[in-house]
């Protein structure tokens, strides 16, 4: 990311990488097929389709634990945080299409963001761990260090994002 | 330049290797634009160009792969700029070479998904495109390559920029997995038959894997293709560890000699590569002959993700078709796109493997409307389409727009008709329906019809339309006015698949017109003409005995094979039979029981008992609207979940849809409480929310004009404005399409329109919602209905 002009504003991300060295940046899809499967269900059984879409959202995240795990496995360092995406605490989405211009990642994997920064397929992620040889900020992985905690509308119904 | 020029002269093509990796090694970063180089390191580039020259590459791609307004955007240079100094570069050094190689404009993939997966429309592909290949030509470029593109339809963007633009060769490659297609799931026979179609003067696969793993592609290339092959594989797959590739320039050219002894004619390298790569190949391939494949011809037509081989009896499904449907007819003029789309999913579900698309009637804009349709139905299907209009324009604007190769349904033998249908078959590289009619109407005999289709195919093949790709419509006129007429239609039919050699179709439920039991008549006279050798019959496939008849022939007729086909269809049907038979109406079940417990079947037959009682508006008043208020209810006190609401929202969906049918059959004006715009807002692509919204609208009476997903601000003034709406429903899912929300409000505002605004999203607040001006916030559906009823009544 040294190489790029790609800076993570914010106090979120600066507070989440304290004590970090290094990096991992990673992204992920599973692919246009489950976009294309939820528009059909959207036609054709709307309950299907919500719950579709549900699976979908936590099958990109548990791509992402695998990655994860393949990825820190074949590193060394002392300590890592947690994932981190672009969209949590008070980082903004506006960097999402050149983290993946970054990564090449429409060629490698068919990712890609629209003009408005969003990401496509839609069940895809982009986001870093940040490594340490030291201690990371051992700050709670929670709704406490999210910008978003006194508007959000999962805790004013007593859940939260599952981030 | 003609690619077939520089064939006549040579064996075989060699391009250059990789340009990204060969900067790479060169000290460029990751993360720095490559084509900004053309600008501020020509020296470097021509470095590169003069290596691969000097390997002995024929053509030499310029640094321009990436050169696309999207990806350049924050650079500071215009693509004409990038791409004439790229050019300029290349043609520098071919002069300072003193050698005869010809420069091509490299064209790479826009790095932005298309619709309907992305919000990048086609026209503003191919526009991106486009200026792309005019800089290139006035740069001076010999040819065009289109390569490692993985979506089909932004292929076809691609190639059309190509041939409206220029008059050069235009080479295309795709870039394809180990399961033999691309991440978007094109198929390799999809690519060479839209290629084909289009004129492209070769095609073939490059990047992603090396050329071992390619093998298995390339051999079914080379089996299927009718144009030149081209190949240009990684140097390899790339080792995680060190972002290098792992073969050598040896092993590399061992796998190129491979290939072309399987017939493929033009080479180069991808990622990886280097001059080294190319030398080698130049070095093995020398005095080797170019091997001539022997293609035999197929009939096929494909969607961006699924071909259909015509080798054996296709059902073309006829639902999508306003004539005679007073349901349909509402819907179009309402933009009820969804009602089209469950038409699509049924006939599919039912066993049709390509879809009709007519959406002409008096009324609409048939042409913007054709276009809205087609969109949809490709972005919910995979089964091709047949485009069905009697205007040519309707025809053209639909044939740039489908993503795939299409049926053009219908030219015939007057003409007028062959003059204006056949050359926009060939451009867009359909295939079509020909008519067996001319200007005296359909002939009585065989003998007369079979000429009809004799001419169709002459003037086909005149401007360079296949035999295969034209299918011949024999005209079944109904057995109640022509009864002796019947038998030569089925006579007409076998001398064009025996004679011609062409593939048939038939509407066959015309054979019915007028007569009771039609059924009866139709499933009998399809399996009549499939024996006389029909492959094409347009049918209603939702009627099981149409359907089960093609399936039970094909097993008779042993094209399925072990009858794997029509196991999979009725293997399980006494199951199936009893899940499906309904159960004698059980009086504990009540409308109300039916929609809290999700019970569609049910639901609607209770609805249907109701209306022999009741008026439509009282069962919607006292019953379904008080269960939907109960299943809300629920919902917002956290009792029931979002899932659960939404299945009962389906179940009073199914009897509103009872409701509608027992309506349109007696004429009686559709029910509707008052009409309301939703729209997810310019630039947002997340719209699951809004359809969720939209469904529990419509439960409660409401009539929806849904405008679907990244919606111009204009369009929604203008659907408010055309159907006089009292309300309109913004939806936005991230922070950075809020602005979006914002700047639609604003204009709704400045258009005085006599409406009110609801806005809701994830990311919305009460606070936010004031801010931008909305009268209203809505934290859920639920609440989305208690504002309508608030606004509407």
């Amino acid at each position: 990311m040294a190489d790029s002009d790609i800076i993570l504003t914010g106090n979120d991300a600066a507070q989440h990488l304290e004590g970090c060295g290094r990096i991992v940046l990673m992204c992920a899809t599973i692919g246009q097929g489950a976009d294309n499967l939820i528009r059909q269900l959207q036609v054709s059984d709307m309950a299907a389709a919500v719950i579709t879409d549900s699976l979908a959202s936590v099958a990109v995240e548990q791509v992402c634990d695998r990655a994860q795990e393949e990825i820190l496995s074949t590193l060394s360092y002392n300590t890592h945080t947690w994932r981190f995406s672009p969209g949590y605490g008070d980082l903004p989405l506006d960097i999402q299409k050149a983290l993946v211009l970054l990564l090449d990642a429409p060629k490698k994997i068919g990712l890609c963001a629209t003009d408005n920064q969003l990401l496509t397929p839609k069940k895809s992620i982009t986001a870093f761990i940040g490594l340490s040889d030291g201690e990371v900020n051992r700050k709670s992985r929670g709704c406490e260090c999210c910008s978003m905690k006194d508007v959000c509308n999962f805790r004013k119904n007593g859940g939260h994002c599952g981030t | 330049m003609e690619l077939k020029a520089l064939f006549d002269k040579k064996e075989f093509i060699i391009f250059d290797g990789a340009m990204g990796t060969e900067l790479q090694a060169k000290g460029l970063k990751t993360g720095e634009t490559p084509e900004l180089l053309n600008l501020t390191e020509p020296e470097l580039l021509k470095e590169i160009h003069h290596s691969y020259i000097d390997a002995g590459a024929d053509v030499v791609s310029a640094n321009t792969f990436g050169a696309n307004r999207y990806k350049l955007e924050h650079c500071g240079h215009s693509v004409n700029e990038i791409i004439t100094a790229g050019i300029k570069n290349l043609k520098d050094a071919i002069k300072e070479s003193g050698k005869a190689v010809y420069a091509a404009l490299d064209i790479g993939p826009i790095g932005q998904l298309l619709e309907p997966t992305g919000s990048l429309k086609f026209e503003d592909a191919y526009d991106i495109f486009r200026e792309e290949i005019v800089a290139g030509v006035s740069a001076g470029a010999d040819l065009i390559i289109i390569e490692t593109m993985t979506n089909l339809y932004e292929l076809k963007a691609a190639i059309l920029a190509a041939k409206e633009n220029s008059d050069l060769p235009v080479i295309c490659s795709m870039s394809y997995e180990e399961n033999r297609r691309t991440f978007t799931g094109c198929p390799v026979a999809a690519e060479l038959m839209l290629c084909a179609g289009l004129g492209v003067d070769a095609a073939g696969v490059n990047c992603s894997l090396g050329p071992k793993e390619l093998m298995p592609i390339v051999e079914e290339i080379c089996n299927i293709s009718k144009l030149p092959v081209i190949v240009m594989p990684n140097a390899g797959l790339p080792d995680p560890e060190t972002g290098g590739y792992t073969i050598t320039a040896d092993e590399f050219s061992d796998y190129i000699v491979q290939m072309a002894d399987m017939g493929v004619s033009i080479f180069g390298g991808c990622c990886g590569t280097t001059p080294e790569f190319i030398a080698a190949v130049v070095k093995k391939l020398s005095g080797k002959k170019r091997v001539q494949r022997d293609i035999k011809p197929i009939s096929a037509v494909c969607s961006g993700t699924r071909v259909c081989e015509i080798n054996q009896p296709r059902i073309i499904g006829e639902r999508i078709n306003p004539t005679g449907k007073k349901l349909f007819k509402q819907a179009l003029l309402n933009d009820d796109i969804d009602y089209i789309l469950n038409q699509a999913i049924e006939q599919v579900n039912a066993g049709a493997d390509i879809l009709d698309v007519n959406v002409g009637m008096p009324g609409i804009d048939e042409k913007s409307m054709m276009v809205r349709v087609l969109k949809r139905i490709q972005g919910i299907t995979d089964a091709p389409l047949q485009i069905d209009s009697t205007i040519p324009e309707v025809l053209e604007t639909a044939l740039r727009v489908y993503d795939g190769k299409p049926i053009v349904n219908s030219v015939n033998g007057e003409e007028e008709s062959l003059q204006k249908i056949l050359p926009l078959v060939k451009k867009y590289g359909a295939a079509v329906v020909g008519l067996t009619l001319d200007k005296d109407g359909i002939p009585p005999k065989a003998e007369q019809r079979f000429a009809i289709a004799e001419k169709i195919i002459k003037r086909a093949e005149e401007i360079g339309i296949p035999r295969e790709d034209v299918y011949l419509d024999c005209l079944p006129l109904t057995a109640s006015a022509e009864q002796v007429a019947v038998k030569e239609t089925l006579k007409a039919v076998r001398m064009v698949k025996e004679r011609l050699g062409a593939k048939t179709v038939l509407g066959v439920s015309n054979i019915s017109f007028g007569l009771p039991s039609r059924e009866l008549l139709n499933h009998i006279f399809l399996s009549m003409a499939l024996e006389n050798g029909l492959d094409l019959p347009i049918i209603n496939p939702n009627i099981a005995a149409m359907t089960g008849t093609v399936r039970a022939y094909k097993l008779l007729a042993n094209i399925d094979v072990n009858s794997t086909e029509f196991i999979a269809a009725y293997g399980s049907d006494n199951a199936a039979n009893t899940a499906n038979t309904p159960k004698p109406a059980d009086h504990s079940v009540t409308l109300e029981y039916a929609i809290d417990n999700g019970l569609k079947a049910e639901a609607g037959k209770i609805t249907e008992q109701l209306l022999s009682e009741q008026e439509p508006m009282e069962i919607i008043n006292t019953r379904l609207i008080p269960a939907l208020d109960k299943t809300g209810t629920l919902f917002e006190q956290g009792k029931i979940f979002l899932p659960q609401l939404i299945l009962s929202a389906g179940v009073a969906q199914s009897c509103f849809e009872v409701i509608r049918q027992k309506l349109a059959k007696t004429d009686t004006a559709p029910v509707s409480k008052g009409k309301i715009v939703l729209a997810t807002v310019k630039g947002d692509i997340h719209d699951i929310g809004k359809n969720i919204v939209k469904v529990l609208l419509e439960n409660y009476g409401y009539t929806v004009i849904d405008l679907g997903k990244d919606v111009e601000y204009q369009a929604v003034v203008d659907a408010a404005k055309k159907h006089k709406v009292k309300l309109v429903g913004l939806s936005a899912l991230m922070t950075t399409t809020l602005k979006s929300m914002e700047e639609t409000i604003k204009l709704i505002r400045e258009n005085n329109l006599d409406c009110k605004i609801v806005v809701g999203g994830a990311v919305l607040t009460p606070e936010y919602a004031e801010k931008i001006g909305a009268d209203f916030y809505a934290k859920d559906a639920k609440e989305t209905v208690d504002i309508a009823k608030q606004v509407i009544g």
